[in-house]
């Protein structure tokens, strides 16, 4: 008989086998729960350098930071050969682990616009991003290689996707990675595409109405426990239940605010009711610098930078006098967006760094600008570490390298914000992931077969219900990735870009935002290429598809 | 005693900090003063200090820190007012329901829109930024002071200006609802109906609010912002102003406002409002109306351009609008129009852009004439502002000069994109819609024009 299921057995241990094979070595937790980082110049905090010290993990703590320490006897020791030690970074709100809903757009069933269901209407305050986290979801592990060991996660959506949670970057299922669920409550001026509320001031009217509904349902719930008799049973109701700690001010509001003028109007709508406020993926801080200091508020800056002009376009050949004092105001310009985070640092407005519209692999060329234009590797740091713990309420665990904290430290070749410095170690509660040093790939990789040919400047023309409009498409390589900006002929100044851009065998998709009279529409562009010619659609939510065509004007000069 | 000193001080100096908008002083000397409500004053100077009208006389001495503007040879009226456009918003139309009472284009005001500026030009230091005519009842709208150059929207609010409304009667809304989403209104029937059915919900809400306010009902009833609003029309607190071309809907609407005890109303374009300028006076009705601008759609084919002096002659309070970023700059030149169509007197043609204006946005206490005490919002002029020859020099808001035509810079933009594409400039001239329907028709996916 046990001959008879040997057979299987050895199948059952191959498959094991296999399966332990695939396992990231990287991650799996150390035997003794000890690591001991051995000569390391310890970056304590911002305003702190130890010197060379040596730092003890135990448990995912930090157990000991000091200098010339002895590795206890069971302890994995780690040579920092006078690497720099940092505490690890803070992402302070992004959309880190939650994968982009690849559900395909449709004309949403709704019966009456002005009344559609909230899930529709974008208005779903009771989903946790908890729930939404895939735990090896590539983004985690790119965040995490970039230095990153917790993030504040808010969920994708449009006015209220829901609540962020704060997790670490490490564990095995999301639910390991918690360590604050239904943190924060997140809200955009992001209107529903063809339905109530679509525009702005519809968003912001919805938000006024969901506060107070909120208030007075909580008033009347308190009212019904006190005294039930003879009173109506207040119904139960998801949306506003979730709203109920807002309108205690028990949970902050963050809110995604890329403009000054959001900025305005994010404080505008809070000031009569005193929620706490965060201001989230600032790209533009303008003229309301006064407004945040005056109202003690937390800003995050969005990591994404404009782009600067080209070097060689300027001036020389420039005779046009209004053209040159044009570009000297958009350069002025690029200049003031660039030296926001040095005059932030200066007026002593505390801010960090969120990554919802920007990539974190950006983020060191992106810092290194702000630095450029006056901001303190000081302050640089603060904003990665122990500004974004304290805005999180997280500072008495993480932020910096202090006895006690989670061992979420990062290892540098060299301080980390020159620009030769490269990541080593990242360790997140004591988990240890080495970064191998990458070999740079050769441009234009194999994504698909072709790619080459849609390089260059393209014609397209969409039928709009026999309407045709028309303009052109610019598709460019981007590092391995593609770029695509169009400019509409109906409106020659305005510039936009293709995201989410995807390519394979012939077929190009993506994803243009169009701003339709003050509300933001998503169409979805797919072209078919072949020779010097492409077919294709565009498809808006709620809309049939629209015909495209186009054709190649002219290639790159090789 | 003390005490109340000490708090005085600090509303005073709170107030200072956030309340207020800044404010000037300036002198304007040997004018021709266009006062619109006490007559012309030839060879006469008007003093603003810290933002109020604070003498008008001949020979007023400068003190020595006072900017001074020679204005001899010059005509010096009061700033002029816009009671009907869409400039220095983000937003037109929430298009969506035929009822969106509760949504506010104040609430998405635009510091950085250049065609703020653009109407200084044109000497309008106020504007009327309405929500559009998709819906029946619309947005709530701001009135604003052309501050040029401050970034906080809460700097643009003309504070404590009366609270508006914009109402639609006609073609747009049954366009949008009755045809574009199938739903009520399908018809001028059916507008009538959408009207009475608001009105009703807001009545009742006010009820229900009253019995729980007065502790009669121990539970909040459920809140409702699109009702309190609709309950704020009722009360008076929010003023109407109602986009309307027929004769048949302006009576209707006037029928339905008197069944709910609601007393006050701007007709806004008001094309066929000559055929029923009595009762429009009889009820004390506003109008504010175009030029000569009609035929942009069906409901508008039955106009005069002798409307508004029609309107005027029969004591009806009536200003001209633009509806338009381009109109505002030439507003003086739509009111002279009223001259050759209706023979005005030049005081009569200037109180369609002035005064009126303040009267139907309720701002006549404050602004709209040149008097004492009144806010410093002032035009000056080249050549009389009803010559085709007038050209605005400067123009002066709260006692801040705010365009200034020989020393402004040639690129006054505030908000510029880093990424833009130079040259940015590029506006289509083409201008046969009115804008009451921005936004409506991307969100239609149609073409515009």
């Amino acid at each position: 008989m046990k001959i008879k299921f040997f057979p299987i057995a050895v199948f059952m241990l191959l498959i094991m086998n296999k399966s332990q094979a695939q396992i990231d070595y990287n991650n799996v937790p150390e035997v003794t729960q000890k690591i001991f980082i051995n000569d390391a110049n310890i970056q304590k905090n911002p305003s702190t350098n130890l010197g060379i010290g040596d730092i003890l993990i135990e448990d995912g703590l930090i157990k000991q930071v000091g200098v010339q320490l002895t590795p206890p006897i069971d302890a994995k020791i780690i040579e920092a050969d006078s690497a720099y030690a940092y505490a690890a970074f803070i992402d302070a709100m992004s959309h880190i682990g939650i994968p982009k809903s690849d559900e395909k757009r449709k004309r949403p069933d709704v019966k009456f616009k002005g009344f559609p269901p909230n899930k529709v209407a974008g208005i779903t305050p009771q989903l946790k991003a908890s729930s939404f986290i895939e735990h090896d979801d590539a983004s985690i592990k790119s965040l995490r290689e970039s230095g990153f060991a917790i993030a504040h996660v808010v969920p994708r959506g449009k006015m209220l996707p829901g609540q962020g949670s704060v997790i670490s970057l490490s564990g095995s299922s999301s639910q390991d990675m918690i360590i604050k669920d239904n943190y924060s409550m997140f809200l955009q001026f992001t209107g529903a595409s063809g339905v109530y509320p679509n525009t702005i001031i519809g968003v912001m009217a919805k938000w006024k109405d969901l506060y107070y509904k909120a208030h007075y349902h909580n008033k009347n719930l308190q009212s019904y426990k006190i005294n039930s008799s003879g009173i109506k049973r207040p119904k139960e109701d998801k949306v506003l239940n979730a709203l109920i700690p807002v309108t205690e001010k028990s949970m902050p509001v963050f809110m995604k605010t890329n403009k000054a003028k959001d900025i305005f109007r994010a404080i505008a709508l809070q000031e009569s009711t005193g929620y706490p406020l965060v201001l989230g993926d600032v790209k533009q801080i303008g003229g309301a610098e006064n407004k945040l200091k005056e109202k003690n508020l937390t800003v995050l800056l969005s990591v994404g930078l404009p782009k600067a002009e080209k070097e060689e376009k300027k001036d020389s050949t420039i005779t046009d006098e209004s053209k040159k004092a044009l570009m000297k105001r958009k350069k002025e310009s690029y200049t003031a967006y660039l030296s926001q985070a040095a005059q932030l640092e200066k007026a002593g407005i505390p801010f960090a760094f969120s990554f919802l519209s920007s990539k974190p692999k950006d983020l060191k060329t992106n810092i290194q600008k702000l630095i450029k234009h006056g901001l303190s590797t000081e302050a640089s740091l603060a904003a990665l570490t122990t500004n974004p713990a304290k805005i999180l309420g997280i500072d008495k665990i993480a932020g910096t390298i202090d006895k006690g904290k989670l061992a979420n430290i990062i290892l540098t070749d060299n301080p980390y914000f020159e620009k030769k410095s490269r990541i080593k170690y990242v360790f997140v509660e004591g988990q240890m992931t080495e970064i191998k040093e990458v070999k740079k790939k050769k441009k234009g990789g194999a994504r698909g077969k072709g790619k080459e040919n849609l390089i260059g400047k393209w014609t397209y023309s969409v039928d709009v219900f026999g309407t045709q409009q028309t303009g052109n498409l610019t598709i460019s390589e981007d590092g391995d990735d593609l770029k695509i900006e169009f400019i509409a002929d109906s409106n020659p100044d305005e510039i936009s870009e293709g995201r989410d851009i995807t390519y394979e065998d012939g077929n190009l998709t993506y994803v243009v935002t169009v701003d339709g009279g003050g509300q933001e529409m998503d169409i979805e562009i797919s072209l078919d290429f072949e020779g010097d010619q492409f077919t294709g659609t565009a498809s808006m939510e709620g809309m049939e598809s629209l015909p495209m065509e186009g054709n190649k004007i002219s290639s790159p000069e090789k | 005693m003390l005490k109340i000193t000490k708090i005085a001080l600090s509303i005073l100096f709170s107030t200072c900090l956030f309340g207020q908008s800044e404010t000037g002083d300036v002198l304007i000397k040997n004018g021709t003063l266009l006062t619109i409500t006490q007559g012309d004053k030839e060879n006469t100077d008007i003093l603003i200090r810290n933002g109020k009208i604070a003498r008008i006389q001949k020979d007023i001495q400068p003190t020595n820190d006072i900017k001074v503007i020679d204005a001899t040879g010059m005509f010096v009226m009061p700033g002029i007012i816009d009671a009907h456009s869409h400039i220095g918003i983000d937003a037109v139309n929430e298009a969506t329901n035929p009822v969106t009472a509760e949504v506010w284009v104040g609430d998405a005001l635009d510091p950085y829109d250049i065609n703020i500026y653009r109407a200084l030009a044109g000497g309008v230091t106020i504007s009327h930024a309405m929500h559009g005519s998709a819906n029946a009842i619309g947005g709530q709208c701001e009135t604003i002071k052309h501050r040029w150059g401050v970034e906080d929207p809460e700097q643009m609010r003309m504070k404590d200006a009366p609270k508006t409304i914009k109402f639609a009667l006609g073609e747009n809304p049954i366009r949008v609802h009755g045809e574009g989403s199938r739903i009520v209104p399908n018809t001028r029937m059916g507008m009538e109906q959408v009207f009475r059915n608001a009105f009703e919900d807001g009545k009742k809400y006010a009820a229900e609010w009253d019995q729980y306010s007065k502790g009669l009902s121990k539970m909040a009833p459920e809140y409702n912002i699109r009702k309190e609003t609709l309950a704020g029309i009722l009360s008076g607190e929010i003023m109407i102003h109602c986009h309307s071309y027929r004769a048949d809907e302006i009576l209707m609407l006037m029928n339905v406002l008197e069944d709910y005890g609601v007393n006050k109303i701007c007709f806004q374009h008001v094309n066929e409002g000559f055929k029923v300028a009595p009762e429009l006076a009889k009820f004390g009705a506003y109008a504010s109306v175009f030029s000569d601008w009609w035929a942009y759609k069906f409901e508008v084919y039955y106009s005069t351009a002798y409307n508004a002096a029609i309107l005027s002659k029969n004591g009806v309070v009536t200003s001209i609008n633009s509806d338009s970023r381009e109109l505002i700059r030439h507003l003086f030149h739509e009111a002279a129009k009223t001259q050759k169509y209706g023979n005005l007197s030049d005081n009569d043609a200037l109180k369609l852009i002035t005064f009126n204006p303040a009267i139907q946005l309720g701002i006549d206490d404050r602004v709209g004439s040149l008097e004492k005490n009144k806010e410093g919002d002032v035009a000056i002029f080249k050549n009389h502002p009803l010559s085709i020859y007038a050209i605005p020099q400067y123009t002066i808001v709260d006692g801040i000069i705010r365009f200034d035509i020989n020393n402004d810079n040639a690129d006054m933009r505030i908000d510029i994109d880093p990424e833009e594409i130079i040259p940015s400039f590029f506006e289509s001239s083409t201008h046969n819609h009115d804008n009451c329907m921005e936004g409506v028709s991307e969100f239609l996916f149609e073409h515009k024009h």
